[in-house]
């Protein structure tokens, strides 16, 4: 019985985690952008998202 | 496949609320960053000869034409923008519905698109207020570690207040109070260093004009990004994968 118990947590186990690794990785995606976006200090980056920079109230300049 | 279903979710919601948030920023926001750039290009032109469109460049690296072409590039940056934020609220929503710990509804995304409002816009904004160009400001580097300390703290502290047990919610409180107690890089000195009297006034009175105007463009992009990703949340990231509210199965 206790032997049954430990299979069906380790079937389980398997997906969660795997679902906790995807939504990790989509937040990981998430944040990326934003500092691509907002936090880039590559002067064409600065440049192309100035004034979405500044909407979004990033610190610019 | 939750992580690809989060991403086109997210592009779906991102390009909706970059595209509202684009149409506030137009008409809104932009004009008054403009206006604020004529006198930043005063100020520049005297001791460098920039003729960028934002004073504030350093050498010739590549920057978009005023007009069709920077508002463009706006657009697009803030679609993006809108990406980014969308995959971080899916990904957030997902794990704790994932766990039994919310379940989506329309009330509650815009709850969640306030939440980020809050931890995105109001948290950094009370430290340091949105700036137009023109005005002096501490080190940027500095700057930025604190937006982002800012962010991530609130931002946490209002998951746990609104999704730990009880007895653990003083945690986000103390979260959420972090950034302030902490030394926050302040400019010294008058906001505006442009010569003319006159100039300092019609600076401050469009400042606090963006102030405004940012706050309500930011709160509608928020909304609507809270919104939709709820909705995306339930239509498509979760569709057909199974979870008991408590026992945290999930069948992926």
């Amino acid at each position: 019985m206790t032997s049954n118990v430990e299979s069906i947590q380790q079937v389980q186990a398997k997906p969660l985690l795997s679902v906790f690794v995807q939504n990790l990785a989509a937040l990981a995606f998430g944040a990326i952008i934003i500092f691509a976006v907002g936090f880039l200090p590559v002067e064409a980056a600065h440049n192309a998202a100035h004034d979405t920079r500044h909407a979004l109230s990033f610190p610019c300049h | 496949m939750i992580f690809r279903r989060i991403i086109y979710t997210a592009i779906f919601v991102g390009c909706l609320a970059g595209l509202m948030l684009s149409a506030a920023q137009i008409i809104m926001v932009n004009p008054i960053i403009f206006a604020a750039e004529t006198f930043e290009l005063a100020e520049s032109a005297a001791d460098s000869g920039g003729h960028s469109h934002s004073g504030h460049d350093h050498g010739d690296a590549w920057s978009s034409e005023d007009g069709k072409e920077r508002t463009s590039f706006t657009i697009f940056a803030n679609i993006a923008a809108g990406i980014g934020f969308a995959a971080i609220l899916l990904s957030l929503m997902s794990q704790l519905q994932i766990q039994g710990l919310t379940q989506l509804s329309l009330l509650k995304g815009a709850l969640w698109g306030l939440a980020g409002y809050i931890a995105v816009f109001v948290a950094p904004a009370i430290g340091l207020p949105p700036e137009i160009p023109g005005i002096e400001a501490a080190a940027l580097k500095e700057r930025q570690l604190w937006w982002i300390l800012a962010v991530i703290a609130v931002g946490a502290g209002l998951l746990v207040i609104s999704f730990a047990p009880l007895k653990y919610k003083v945690i986000g409180i103390i979260l959420a109070f972090i950034p302030y107690i902490v030394n926050i890089p302040h400019h010294e000195g008058p906001a505006f260093a442009h010569p003319d009297p006159e100039a300092v006034a019609t600076l401050t009175a469009l400042h606090q004009q963006f102030i405004i105007a940012s706050a309500a463009s930011n709160l509608v992009f928020w909304l609507v990004l809270g919104v939709i990703a709820a909705w995306g949340l339930n239509r498509w990231v979760l569709k057909g994968i199974t979870f008991n509210s408590g026992s945290s199965h999930a069948a992926v």
